[in-house]
């Protein structure tokens, strides 16, 4: 079972990730709407797996997944975005993210994606 | 290479049989295919090695025998220099010095020849030619055996004889009869002595001899063995050599065969976006360039994409070699996926093509060395799937059309044909029309325009889309051009495109009009009750009907409610054409009351009326030369603010000059060309000429409008039109 943490500004977004909760494999232990309160939780619940959205106010994704890589070299962040823009998120895997999945996604697709995520 | 394999397979077998082959096997896996050749060096060296010990001990006992030959040598000189001294002690008077000197000579000589022999016989230390004491070894020969045999027992005597005779000297006694009986062992026995001496020396130097050759043979053996061994070593690794040059050269020519046969374009990138010295034949076609290998990749992509796209791709190339990103997680992310681009052509000007570019990392030794790209000409495919998108638009418009008029009846389709060839003559005739200065080309813009417009009010009003949104996009491109400075015949052109599909269009939909006609005959006769081919007989005469359907059409795609009244139609018979301008009046008249009148059922409740707003149209007969259209709402009434304000921002007139007129004179406005209280431009309002139309026939026909209005509650048009019946038509 690894921990994983939701950061998405959009509630059904962060609804739908919190369904990974069914997968046995994965078990939400925080939900932030924002890249401040992403760091807050991230320090307190010290999550293996993170689920990164990019367009965010406060501190947009890039901004945080610089400073959660910064904490912890070993997090596993996924970005998850619409495509309108792929230098943006290129960008953000050039600063430690590992993985990206399009947004819309169907459940099937965050479980495959997040599990290709966390194998050596 | 078939065989190769399956004899590496056989051995494998063997070994992983033969339990007790283990270490074996190790030492196999360990050195593999060159463990032959390492017994081989090692076989070599062995060789070398024990023939350079032979060498060195066989020599050793050559040196030891050419001392024997030489001690064999000086016995004979020993015998024959003992017999010698004897005469000389006979001759000689005993006080001599010669005498003397014979003495210790003979002394020394017997001593010499009797320690040398026993040394030969047993072997031992003898006194060598220097003095120096010498180990001599055993006579090993039998012959030579025999031969000391007989020298000992010839020498026994003799040598008693001699040692009687240095007694005798030696104690002063009378040696005379010692020295004859010496001198007689002599005479007879130094012969014999010398002779088996002789034959001692020969037969050592024929066994020296012997030796020497023997090892001549090891020499050669040796030394054939150990070329014959470097040369088997030299094949071996010949033939490797050869094997794997052939193994190789199988696999380049494999490789090339398959970079040249692959229907895509293929090549590696290195770290440094440097393109790999091997690409696929098909590459160079793909992208109309030559030199490919070597080159850097996003040189190339700059070329042919944007700069920062290319960045973009240099970007996601970057992310490929980095260990920690998951490959299977970024195709998403792909800038290349589907680009286009404009590829130089040798022949000049530009080849347009669609590029689908894919990457995959390429591993050694578990490293990430490449990126493998994989490059494909999709235009084909993208052109089939856009020709796919137009022809299933195309026949979801077809399937619309033959929608709208099945729902149409047949006699209203006629007439709306008939009017849209009609309205097409007249743009036809404006646009022939000489217009030599700006504003007049202008002039037939607008003209135009109202044609249009009225055709769009009639195309919604029988609910056919497409002739709807196509007098849209018409009207779209007159707006344009009104609002150009400088303005020729020139800019018409592609109106004319327009109106050319627009007249195909209609011809299209006239010949399927006139094929459901056929079929809705047969239906009528065949299929339809008695009861409702009456009533469908009803409705194909009437010719007003459809505007209820226009006015519910407006409504709905305004969002409004509208319960439509109308009245005194069919009570009036006027001429066609006459019927139809006062129709098209009718139509403006209710799109002003639907989408300027009518609140929408929010804004409705919110001032306590029924949602569902009404519209009355009522024509009536005033007298037998004249008639009356009214049309009321329940609605808004006229907005004069908004008027007004729309006036300011027209610019036409100045603030002062709009504040002094009246609500007569604001509401007149509304008449005006080219003005619209609505927001926006809309299918159904905006434009600002369907009012203008209205006033257009009413003044044409001299008739009257009378607008009254209350603010909030409703709004009425009622025009005075003369009546026009079919006898005495149009022209009077």
């Amino acid at each position: 079972m690894l921990s994983l943490m939701i950061v998405d500004d959009s509630n059904i977004i962060r609804r739908k990730i919190e369904r990974c909760n069914d997968s046995d494999k994965f078990n939400v232990v925080a939900s932030a709407c924002n890249g401040a309160e992403a760091l807050d939780l991230f320090v307190k619940a010290c999550p293996q797996v993170v689920t990164m959205d990019l367009t965010m106010p406060e501190m947009d994704g890039i901004a945080c997944i610089q400073q959660l890589v910064a904490i912890d070299p070993n997090v596993r962040i996924l970005v998850i975005s619409a495509l309108s823009d792929k230098a943006t998120g290129i960008e953000a895997l050039k600063k430690g993210a590992r993985g990206f999945l399009c947004k819309p996604f169907t459940e099937e697709q965050l479980i495959e994606a997040l599990t290709e995520l966390t194998e050596d | 290479m078939a065989k190769l394999s399956s004899t590496k397979l056989e051995t494998s077998e063997r070994s992983s049989k033969d339990g007790a082959k283990d270490g074996q096997k190790k030492v196999g896996s360990k050195y593999g295919k060159y463990s032959g050749i390492l017994i081989s060096v090692a076989l070599f060296i062995l060789l070398d090695a024990s023939v350079m010990i032979l060498n060195f001990y066989v020599s050793f006992e050559i040196s030891a025998d050419a001392i024997g030959i030489n001690l064999a040598g000086r016995q004979r000189m020993l015998s024959q220099r003992t017999a010698k001294t004897l005469y000389t002690l006979h001759s000689e008077t005993s006080d001599s010095k010669a005498f003397q000197d014979a003495v210790t000579e003979l002394t020394n000589t017997k001593n010499l020849f009797d320690s040398t022999l026993t040394a030969f016989t047993r072997g031992g230390e003898a006194q060598g030619a220097n003095k120096e004491p010498v180990v001599l070894p055993k006579v090993s020969s039998d012959e030579g055996q025999n031969t000391l045999r007989s020298a000992a027992e010839i020498w026994f005597d003799y040598k008693l004889s001699v040692d009687a005779l240095l007694a005798d000297i030696k104690e002063g006694r009378d040696f005379n009869k010692s020295l004859d009986k010496a001198l007689v062992q002599a005479k007879s026995k130094n012969l014999l002595l010398l002779g088996h001496m002789n034959d001692l020396t020969i037969n050592l130097e024929n066994v020296a001899s012997s030796k020497a050759s023997r090892l001549r043979i090891i020499q050669t053996v040796g030394i054939s063995l150990a070329i014959i061994n470097f040369l088997f070593i030299m094949l071996h690794f010949l033939r490797q050599l050869r094997d794997s040059d052939l193994v190789l050269e199988q696999a380049r020519k494999e490789t090339t065969e398959i970079l040249q046969t692959v229907n895509e374009g293929l090549f590696l990138v290195d770290e440094n976006m440097l393109i790999g010295n091997q690409h696929s034949t098909h590459l160079i076609d793909i992208l109309g360039v030559a030199d490919i290998a070597g080159q850097n990749f996003q040189h190339l992509l700059e070329n042919m994409i944007s700069e920062k796209d290319a960045e973009t791709a240099r970007g996601f190339i970057e992310l490929l070699f980095d260990k920690k990103i998951k490959e299977k997680l970024i195709g998403d992310l792909n800038p290349l996926n589907l680009i286009e681009v404009n590829i130089a052509q040798a022949s000049g000007g530009f080849l347009n093509k669609y590029l689908q570019f894919s990457f995959a990392r390429a591993l050694q030794d578990g490293d990430i060395s490449h990126v493998l790209v994989t490059v494909q000409d999709v235009t084909e495919k993208v052109r089939l799937e856009k020709a796919l998108v137009e022809s299933r638009k195309n026949s979801e418009s077809q399937i619309e059309l033959l929608t709208s008029l099945l729902h149409t009846h047949p006699s209203l389709l006629q007439e709306f044909i008939t009017n849209s060839y009609n309205c097409y003559n007249r743009i036809n005739n404006i646009l022939r029309q000489p217009a030599k200065t700006t504003p007049l080309v202008k002039e037939k813009a607008v003209s135009i325009f109202r044609e249009i417009h009225n055709f769009k009010g009639e195309a919604a009003s029988l609910k056919l889309e497409y002739f709807e949104n196509q007098a849209h996009a018409i009207e779209d491109t007159l707006a344009d051009l009104r609002s150009k400075a400088d303005i020729t015949g020139n800019d018409y052109l592609p109106l004319t495109v327009q109106l050319e599909n627009l007249i195909s269009y209609t011809q299209q939909v006239q010949q399927l009009t006139e094929k459901l006609a056929l079929f809705g005959h047969y239906t009528n006769k065949a299929l339809v009750p008695a009861s409702e081919k009456k009533i469908l007989g009803n409705r194909q005469q009437d010719g007003w009907n459809h505007l209820g359907d226009f006015v519910q059409n407006i409504a709905q795609r305004n969002g409004k409610l509208i319960k439509f009244v109308a009245s005194g139609l069919r009570d009036i018979e006027l001429d066609p054409d006459y019927a139809q301008q006062v129709k098209e009046i009718c139509v403006q008249l209710l799109r002003n009351a639907v989408t300027h009148g009518i609140e929408s059922p929010e804004d409705r409740e919110l001032t306590e009326k029924p949602i569902e707003g009404r519209i009355d149209l009522r024509l009536a007969k005033l007298s037998d030369e004249e008639m009356e259209i009214t049309v009321m709402d329940d609605g808004n009434g006229l907005d004069y603010s908004a008027i007004r304000e729309k006036a300011i921002e027209s610019g036409r007139w100045s603030e002062e000059e709009i504040d002094s007129w009246g609500n007569k004179h604001l509401l007149a406005l509304i008449f005006h060309e080219g003005f619209s209280t609505a927001k926006e431009v809309s299918k159904d309002a905006g434009r600002g000429v369907g009012m203008e139309a209205v006033m257009n026939h009413v003044l044409e026909h001299r008739g009257k409008i009378t607008v009254s209005s209350r603010r909030g509650r409703h709004c009425r048009f009622v025009i005075t039109l003369p009546i026009i019946t079919a006898r005495e038509g149009i022209a009077a």
